[in-house]
Parts: C-alpha cells; structure tokens; sequence
C-alpha cells in the first residue's frame, strides 16, 4: 500500500521538479513537454518557424520539406515550429500532417524558442549548432531562400537556397554565412516575438 | 479555321487579401476622423466587408479570413503592407488611363484609414458591430441548366512552380443553347488563380490530344479551331479569383451548339501541399437569341518577340485601323512573366488619343480581363495600338530564368506572350450595303498579321475563307493555294481550296483536291463528303456511293451521308433502295432538306403530288433551298397550277440567279403561259450565261418567231447552227421560217 501512494507522491512531484532542471521548448501535438531538442553528437539543429494559418508560410514547405529529408540522416535534427499563440496541438496536428507527415512539431507557446533564435515571422529557419557547454547556439536566423522578396513579389523559383547552403557550411565545418535580407512572410504573433517585418 | 480564341491563361498570386468586385464607395465620412476614433466596428469593417471579404471569407479564395474583429486583428499589420504596396486589393489598371467596371483600386484615404487604425493599436470600438456579408456555396444564380465537371481531379502537386493546365469540357447538347450566365466553381479557390473559359466549336483540342484531353493539356495559351463558318461572336469568359455569376448583357447571350466543347484554361498554383481540382461550370440558359454581336480582335507581335538575355526594355508594338465604328466593352492585356509595361490606346480620326489601359507594373498572376464601365465609342478610321516593355534582365524577379536566356514568343511560362484583346461590338452603319460590319474587322485583322508574316497561314487561311464567303473564288483559289504552300498536308484546306475550284466551275481540280484531301486522311469527313457529293452531281455515283456507305460506317448518326447516299442510289435508278435510305436520315434528323427533298423526288416520280408537295413545303419551310423550289414547281405544273409554278421557279432563281436551268425552266413556262416577252428575255439571259449551247439559241430563235420577230428568229437560229452546224432542230425551225 506505501508503495501506490509513494508513487503517486513522485508522480506529481517530478513535473515541477524537472522544469527547473531541465528546459522546456514547448508541447508536442500530442501534449508532451520537448526538454530535449536532440540526442548528443546530432551536428546541427534547423528550426522552421511556421504558422499553420499563413501562406507563404505554407507555400514554402515543400522546401522545408526537401531540406529535412536531405539533411536528417546527416545529423541535423529539424522542427517545426508553430510559435503563434492560438495554435491549437490538434490545429498543428493536423496541418503538419497535411504539409509534412514526417516532420515533428512543436508549439513554442512559452516563446522559448522565437527568443533562443530571434525568429520575426513565419517562414523562417534558424539552424542552431553545439556551444560547447550541452547548450545549443543559432549561427543562422533569416530567410530560407530568396524565393519572396516582399509580400506580393516572388519569383517563379528560388535562385538561392539559403538554408541549404548554411546547413552545408555547418556539417563541413566552414564559416556560415551571415543572414541577408528581410525574411518576408507574416508576423509571428507571440507577445516576446520582434514585431512582424 | 477562323483564327480562334488563343486567350492567354490566367493567374493571379497567391492572394493575401484580396477584394469584391463591388465599387468602392469614395465618400467615406470617417476619412477625416481623429486618430483614435478609428475602429473596427465603425470604420474598418464596412471597408473590408467591401472591399476584402469577396476572397477572404471561409472556403473563399483567399488564403484567410477577414470576417471578424479577431481576424482583422490578426492579420492588420499585413493590410496595412499590402493596402499602402497596392498588392492588394488586386487591381492592376493605373487611374485616369481607361474608365473599368469594377474597379478595385482603393482610393488614398481608405489607404490610410487602415494605416491609422493599425498604428492606433487596431482598437475595435463601440457600437453594433458590422453585419458581416454572407457567402454562400451554393450556384449564385440558382440551380443551373448544365453543369460541367472535369472529367476527373487533378492532383496539384504540392511545390515547384505555377501549372497552367487545359481541361476539354464536352457539352452534351442535342440543340443549340443561348448562354445568358455561366458561373465556374474552381473546385479549390485557394488552388485556381484564374481561369479562361474557352468555346472550341470543333472539339479541335479533344481531337489534337486524344490520350490526355480528359487529364488535362498544359500550356498558357491555346489556339482552337472555330470551324468553316464565320462566326465571329466572342465574349471574354474569365474567372479570378472573387468572380461570382457572369452574367451577360441583355441581348448578348452567347451560343453554344451541339458538339461545341469548352475548354477551361486554369492557372494553379502549389499551396504547399498536395490539392485535387476539379472545376465545374454551370450554365444558364435563355430562349433569347443574341440580337448584339461582339466579337474580339486581337493586337500582338509575336514575331517580333525575341527578347536579348538581360535587356530590360524590350518593346512591342502592334496597331490596327478600324474599318468600321465600334464600341469596346472590355478589354483584356496578356504577357507572361517578363510583361513589365503595358499600353493600350487607340488615336481617333480627329487626331484624339483615347487610352484604353495603362499598367505599370505587370504582374501575370494579377490579371483581369477589364470592361469598360461605359463602352469606349471609336469611330471608323480609329487606330487601336498596343506598346508592352518587356524585362528580360536578372532585375525582373519574376523572371522565370535564372540567368536571363533569349526568349521567344511560345505557349510554356518560360516563354512570352504580348497580346491585347478587345471586345468590340460594331455599330451599325447607315449607308452599308449590309456587309457584316464583323467581316470588314475581321479582314483588316487579318491583313494586319499578314503584314507583318507573309507566312502566316491562319491569316491566309482566315482571308481565304472570308473572300469565299465575299463570292471571290479566284481570290479565294490563290490564297488556298498560299496556305498550301505554307501546310502541304493541311486536309481542310485542301478541300476548302476543292470548293474554291468547285465554285468557280472547275469540278475536276475540286476532285483532285477533295482526293488529295481524302487520301491523306480517310477519317476526315468534310473532304470524303464533298468529294461524294461532287461525284454525285458528276455521274460518278459508284464511287460516290462507295465513300459515302464509309462515312456512314464511320459516323451512323450523319443524316446528311444517309440522303446524300439516298441521292446516289436515286440517281442510279435504284429507288427501293433509295427510299429507306432517305426515312432513316429524316430519322436522325426529321427536317433534313436532302431527305425530304429525295422522298419528295420519289413521291412526284410515282405520281404522289400531294405527298410530295407536303414534304417540299416542310423542306423551304426552313430554308430556301434551289433543288426543293425546282421541285415544287414541277409538282405544281403537275397540278396544272401555273401561278404557283412560276412562283416557285422565280424563288428557285433568286437562290441561283446565275444558273441557266431556272432561267431556262421559267422561259418555257412563260412560253406556255403566252407570255412571250417575258420568255424572250429568260430565254436571252440564259445565252448569256452559257453562249456556247446551240439548243438555247434554237430555243429563242423558236421564240423569237413565235412572237413575230422573224429577224432575231433568223439571226438565233443562224447562231446555233454556227454552234454546231449538224443541229437538226435549228435546221428544221430555220426551214420553216
């Protein structure tokens, strides 16, 4: 008989408990707390601010799309960011499933990750890398290519896969370079986020 | 083949926010209030009901809602962006250059209506809320009177660039409707950024492409064959993305046959994921036929289309003189990605420039076909020009080739386009000699393409058929003969060069040609038919029986080769067999004048007068058709009525002035009647048209003496006989006189 009531004890314990340990990123759809953004040894992380209410930010997944599944048996760890406020788990449930079955999503309703990348509006990619210290650094947060130049001008195809090619710069060890332009795209409506460009 | 819609596809971008068709209401009373007065509940709502919600309403076009204060919220710092860029509401038109319906320019103040109620925190206010407009699902007008569906949806991929894709729609019609509305339901609206309807009288893109019609045909632009006739009447049929019901002026419904297809001409657009479209049209009919006829005329160069890598201000211009006056209801400027500038306008007799569009900045996924909002009136004599500036540099991010490549006209988005398309309604003319206003335009058009290409064979080919129709068959032969020259293979033309020979009296080159025409592809009716009924007027019944027994084979339903072959069998004296041939042609089709003709021919020759009178009467009940009038005027003279004879031959002879059989059979009646000046001057017209028969200089040398003048008697007599000299009746009347 201790030995239920000890368990129970524990269980609400730990919650609490491990929030101030160990960081919260946000809710998975299916409800659960990611503490963890990736294993130990994953090279690089991608974060793809997305909104499931926004077109370009839509339009541009066949492209996260292809980045994920060239780059996550290479060591990248990639996410789906839903940062807006608003955005239900079974909302983002279901429009991750229709755009990108396979990525994993995560609502980051406490801003934790618009703030650890500085993301402005959806779409947008940060591609974080190790710090050394089991932390992990953005290196890269703007535009995934140059396919949009503002709202109501794009061109029929991208002429530079930015995202790409930072990803590349990170698993060959080269120098990333710096973010260029304004990610364009609709604002991220998140009471930490920078306003919407 | 008049030169058909080749309308260019549509689009329109992916659509942040775009509006109703509704005008703008430009007295706007809270223009000037205070800053922070300006609120959703009073302000900014009646402004988006207006001008936003037509797209952006649940199952709209647009890729949000903006039907509530929340909605508003969430997006309003995007209206802001895109109200004060003019991305949206989409309108593409510059102010002061061209008056449209519809106009969906935001005037300045409401621009910054939303920019101060933006900056002011987006506050919502007091008071009662907005109704919010209602936008249904159903059909706008009702249930329709047809519906087409796609034969099946097409999966849109989720990525890559736009598609442009063309869908036969077949129309199962048994009879010719007016069409007064048609609305299109895209299927996906968020999917279809524009589309065109286009009328393919001749099912000419199901034929061109048997394997993939139903899936869908890529290409912007499509060019259809609009058959033999001319048939002019056009209406811009567009779709974007807030169309509603399209519904057609009063007296300018638009014909749809029997056989027509119609083909929707869509601009998809990837939203990110996999979509399935499949549109339908509903149409609307009216027992109204059209009593105005619009036609379209286009302006372009493509010729001239060959844009350098990187040059950045390549121009093309085309311009056209009206023969005629008309007024233009709406008007349609299309190019493909490199379209920068667009100019229409056209300059009056009196030295008057009058702009008809002007766009800045043209942008391929925000096109619009626009109508005036009051018809342009340009007299005759106007000229219509059109200058596009076209972009080919890495500057032009809409340009679909990165680095810039040389770029031709063509149908795929890689290449361009630069038409301007008018629809234009002629207005009547006082001292016409009742010349289709339509042909005179349609002529200088084709004129104007054969200027700039000597080869181009529609042009040729579009003139040829319209001085056919003009009665100049020796005009016609040589610009049949160009076409030829242009497309040796070309069956149509082949046997329409065969009815150019056919009318200017040279039967033998006609079956030549209709054989040539035949050879090269048995499958093509017109030629077998023509050339079976050649053979039928020429006594070469077995082979014209042969070919038509296969077209019948081919096509069970064509009552036309069912009489034709009644006719073949009657003429080689095989009635019984003729008989049922007729009956199954009126079968298919109870008003055929062939069939009724050849039952009426049966009926007189087995001495049925009044079952053949009856069907001759239900044949020029329809039509005045030369070989019934023959006919009911030898029924009458059976009857002994000559009243009635005459008056059947004299309508036979307004169909054929020119053939001698009617002035001959009138000659001899007015004869018989003792009306001997009137059969003289029959008699002289028919040896003026064929002088070189001795028997017709016999027959008036017979009148001539009978009405007492033995001089002219003499001297026609004499005639013949020079003719030819062993005529034993000029021989005999000569000795008698």
């Amino acid at each position: 008989m201790p030995h239920w009531i000890l368990l129970s004890l524990i269980m609400f314990a730990v919650l609490p408990c491990r929030s101030q340990e160990r960081p919260s990123y946000g809710l998975r759809t299916d409800g659960q707390t990611v503490t963890t953004l990736a294993v130990p040894g994953t090279k690089a992380i991608a974060l793809f601010f997305v909104a499931s209410d926004c077109p370009i930010s839509n339009r541009s997944f066949p492209e996260m799309k292809r980045l994920r599944e060239e780059f996550a048996s290479r060591g990248v760890r990639f996410w789906f960011v839903y940062p807006n406020e608003g955005e239900s788990p079974d909302q983002v449930r279901v429009h991750q499933s229709a755009y990108d079955a396979g990525g994993e999503a995560v609502l980051d309703f406490t801003s934790a990750l618009v703030k650890m990348a500085g993301a402005r509006v959806t779409p947008e990619v940060s591609v974080l890398v190790p710090d050394g210290n089991a932390r992990w650094r953005p290196v890269y947060t703007g535009r995934i290519d140059d396919r949009y130049l503002r709202i109501g001008q794009e061109r029929p195809q991208p002429t530079e896969h930015f995202a790409e090619r930072v990803l590349v710069s990170v698993l060959q060890g080269r120098r990333v370079e710096a973010a260029t332009g304004i990610p364009v795209g609709c604002g991220i409506l998140n009471r930490v986020a920078r306003p919407a460009r | 083949m008049k030169l058909a819609a080749q309308i260019g596809l549509a689009v329109s971008a992916t659509a942040l926010m775009a509006a109703v068709l509704a005008p703008l209401q430009r007295d706007l009373t809270v223009v000037h209030a205070e800053p922070a007065q300006i609120n959703w509940r009073q302000h900014i709502a009646p402004l988006v009901y207006k001008n936003c919600t037509g797209c952006h309403h649940e199952g709209g076009s647009g890729p949000f809602t903006l039907m509530t204060f929340q909605d508003a919220r969430r997006w309003g710092n995007l209206m802001n962006t895109v109200t004060e860029s003019r991305y949206m509401p989409p309108w593409l038109p510059e102010p002061g250059f061209g008056s449209f319906a519809g106009d969906r320019r935001l005037p300045e103040e409401e621009i910054a209506l939303i920019k101060t109620w933006v900056k002011a925190g987006m506050p919502e206010g007091d008071g009662t809320p907005p109704a919010a407009p209602v936008y249904g699902s159903d059909w706008e007008l009702g249930t329709p009177d047809l519906v087409l569906e796609m034969a099946s949806p097409m999966k849109v991929p989720a990525g890559g660039t736009d598609l442009f894709q063309n869908f036969v729609l077949p129309v199962p019609l048994k009879e010719t409707k007016w069409v007064r509305a048609m609305e299109i339901k895209p299927g996906s609206p968020r999917v279809v950024h524009h589309a065109n309807v286009i009328l393919d009288p001749t099912g000419s893109l199901r034929r061109a492409h048997p394997g993939d019609w139903q899936n869908g045909v890529p290409g912007m632009d499509i060019l259809v064959d609009s058959g033999e006739s001319f048939d002019p009447d056009s209406h811009f049929l567009f779709w974007k993305p807030d169309s509603t019901a399209l519904v057609e002026p009063e007296g300018m419904p638009w014909r749809l046959d029997a056989g027509n297809d119609l083909v929707l001409n869509m601009h998809l657009k990837p939203t990110g994921k996999e979509e399935s479209v499949r549109a339908r049209i509903g149409l609307y009919f009216t027992p109204k036929a059209a009593t105005e006829h619009p036609m379209l005329l286009q302006l372009e160069h493509d010729e001239a289309l060959d844009i350098p890598a990187g040059q950045a201000d390549f121009v093309v211009e085309d311009s056209l003189k009206l023969p005629v006056a008309v007024d233009v209801l709406g008007i349609y400027p299309h190019a493909h990605y490199l379209g920068k500038k667009m100019e229409g306008w056209a300059m009056l007799p009196d030295g008057e420039r009058r702009w008809l569009v002007l766009i800045k900045d043209w942008d391929i996924d925000r096109q619009s076909v626009y109508r005036f909002a009051k018809p342009v009136r340009l007299p005759s004599g106007s000229v219509v020009h059109m200058r596009y500036t076209y972009d080919n540099s890495s500057r032009n991010v809409r340009n679909p080739s990165s680095p810039p490549v040389r770029v031709h006209a063509g149908n795929r988005s890689v290449d361009e386009m630069g038409h301007l398309w008018l629809q234009v309604l002629p207005r009547p003319e006082s001292n016409s000699a009742r010349v289709d206003p339509r042909i005179k335009l349609e002529r200088v058009w084709m004129e104007n393409r054969l200027r700039r290409n000597k080869q181009d064979d529609i042009a040729l080919y579009n003139l040829a058929s319209l001085t056919m129709t003009e009665g100049d068959g020796t005009k016609a032969i040589e610009l049949y003969r160009r076409v030829l020259a242009e497309r040796p293979d070309d069956v149509r033309a082949l046997t329409s060069l065969g009815a150019a020979l056919e009318t200017s009296g040279d039967w033998q080159g006609a079956q030549a040609q209709y054989r040539a025409a035949a050879t090269k592809n048995p499958s093509y009716s017109d030629a077998v038919f023509d050339l079976a009924s050649l053979d039928l007027r020429h006594g070469s019944l077995a082979e014209a029986e042969q070919l038509l027994r296969g077209l019948i084979l081919a096509h069970p339903e064509d009552a036309g080769a069912r009489a034709a072959l009644g006719n073949a069998l009657l003429a080689s004296d095989r009635s019984a067999e003729a008989k049922p041939m007729f009956e199954s042609a009126l079968a298919q089709a109870p008003e055929n004048i062939e069939a009724l003709s050849g039952l009426a021919r049966l009926a007189l020759n087995s001495g049925d007068l009044k079952e053949s009178e009856s069907l001759l009467l239900r044949a020029v009940a329809q039509h005045n058709d030369a070989e019934a009038q023959q006919l009911l005027a030898r029924v009458y003279a059976g009857m002994g009525l000559p009243e009635k004879t005459l008056e059947h031959l004299q309508l036979w002879q307004t169909v054929q002035p020119k053939d001698p059989q009617a002035h001959r059979a009138l000659a001899q009646v007015w004869r018989q009647m003792g009306r001997m000046q009137d059969a003289i001057r029959e008699q002289k017209t028919v040896t003026t048209l064929v002088p070189e028969l001795a028997d017709d200089w016999n027959d008036l040398g017979v009148m001539e003496a009978q009405a007492g003048d033995k001089s002219a008697a003499r001297s026609d007599l004499e005639r013949a006989l020079q003719l030819e000299p062993g005529n034993k009746a000029a021989q005999a009347n000569l000795r008698r006189l």
